[in-house]
């Protein structure tokens, strides 16, 4: 007797329903490549727009603005890193033209070292190459603030050190002898004796640290990085502190409410009424936003900002995603330009 | 008889965070080395006193994990009771620390 699978029958059906599953799945291909099309044709495309940028000898040319700074200059600022993430996605070959930068602040430096670290984590998609501000003001910054140590140089080989800087340190875990480095170089600098105010900046480096670690990173923990800097303005006689992580950011990564993630769902599609600098002030204030969703967690944002108040710190600057938050001002804006990571920007007097 | 642990001498002059996997010097690490060990026996019902004092400060992670961390474990009115404080530096440092014991979620 003839097998079932063997007969004319079976064969044709087999075939037809073959060919059938081919066109089906071909239509599907299809209908990807035609979504994929469309949305690469939507995608505005940050680089097109951002002015100082140009193709020569094979590489992409980008200079950030003359007033480099994200605490002063936070728009222009922002659409220059914005520009470089997206040729670092595209794996370009990038110069960094610093040459035109007539003023230079830490927090800059800080993200240039948070986007190569990006850069790294991508396996070193995109090639980055640089040059130093040709202003001796900025160039010294640059040369003193420590940033050479994180990058390979052949023309700024010689590494100053200067006794009015705190250079950059970095790290993935909580270090405390780092923090108590920096509360020493305050302490020094402003002649201040040992206070609870001087213990209060130990206190927030070590909660800007655990913050990095605990919240900034929630799915990829190895690639928990910051970035810590101090430097002594002595016409003010105040020191500079600030600190950056590369993670999702403030209003990524604290609890919020049903009504809030409909809000927010809202505001990236239309990209009106976004709410991530109240997100930051609502953390700071300490308004219950830990995703540990345990009472006794989320108090080292409420802690950094209470120094502010009671007058620890000045001039505290936070800066998370789409959130911009000055405690001085007391003004919330909302960015035109994703900050990647959180910043965070005060000085003691 | 009262068990006396200096922080800054018998642990570290710069505590961390909350966490052992945070980093160094954590306030787990500080609860299970020198804490838990006089709240295991129930019977025990010796003093603790801790000195505060000599250390670069105490990070609320830190403080939180430590003394929270234990009344959480062995019961608020305990830790209340077998535990003294002594902070000359910071005065407010101790009604903090007892702050984080009594809204310790048991």
């Amino acid at each position: 007797m003839k097998k079932l699978y063997q007969t004319e029958k079976w064969i044709e059906y087999s075939l037809k329903k073959s060919e059938s599953e081919l066109r089906r799945r071909r239509k599907k291909v299809l209908e990807y490549e035609r979504l994929k099309r469309r949305d690469e044709k939507r995608k505005v495309r940050v680089s097109q727009a951002y002015k100082n940028i140009q193709k020569r000898h094979g590489r992409i040319e980008i200079a950030p603005p003359s007033n480099f700074s994200l605490i002063n200059n936070i728009e222009e600022t922002g659409n220059f890193f914005n520009a470089l993430n997206e040729l670092i996605d595209d794996g370009k070959n990038i110069f960094l033209d610093l040459s035109g930068v007539e003023e230079l602040s830490t927090d800059a430096l800080l993200y240039i070292l948070s986007r190569l670290e990006y850069n790294k984590i991508r396996q070193y998609k995109a090639n980055i190459f640089g040059c130093a501000p040709s202003n001796p003001d900025c160039k010294k910054i640059m040369e003193t603030s420590g940033f050479l140590k994180y990058v390979y140089s052949q023309n700024m080989s010689r590494i100053e050190s200067d006794p009015d800087v705190f250079s950059i340190e970095s790290g993935s875990y909580v270090f405390p002898q780092k923090a108590a480095g920096i509360k020493t170089f305050i302490k020094d600098k402003l002649g201040k004796a040992e206070s609870q105010e001087t213990k209060s900046i130990f206190k927030n480096i070590i909660e800007c640290m655990a913050n990095t670690k605990h919240h900034a990173y929630k799915a990829h923990a190895t690639y928990s990085k910051w970035w810590v800097m101090g430097s002594y303005i002595k016409d003010s006689n105040k020191v500079h502190v600030t600190f950056l992580d590369n993670g999702y950011g403030i209003p990524n990564t604290i609890r919020i409410n049903f009504r809030e993630k409909v809000q927010r769902m809202f505001a990236n599609v239309i990209s009106v009424g976004r709410t991530d600098s109240l997100l930051i002030k609502s953390a700071l204030l300490g308004e219950f936003r830990t995703r540990t969703e345990s009472s006794y967690r989320g108090k080292g944002l409420p802690q950094i900002y209470r120094s502010a108040e009671e007058g620890k710190m000045s001039d505290l600057i936070v800066i998370s995603r789409r959130g911009y938050v000055n405690s001085k001002k007391a003004e919330c804006k909302e960015l035109e330009q994703v900050f990647h990571g959180t910043l965070l920007s005060w000085n003691v007097l | 008889m009262e068990i006396t642990i200096n922080i800054a001498k018998d642990y570290t002059t710069t505590p961390g965070a909350r966490f052992k996997e945070d980093g160094p010097f954590s306030g787990e690490a500080f609860r299970e080395t020198f804490l838990e060990q006089y709240f295991v026996d129930p019977e025990d019902n010796r003093i603790v006193t801790i000195i505060l004092d000599g250390t670069e400060g105490y990070a609320t992670s830190f403080l939180e994990e430590s003394f929270g961390g234990i009344a959480r474990k062995f019961g608020k009115d305990r830790c209340l009771k077998k535990l003294n404080f002594i902070s000359n530096e910071d005065k407010l440092l101790v009604e903090e620390i007892k702050s984080y014991i009594g809204n310790a979620n048991e």
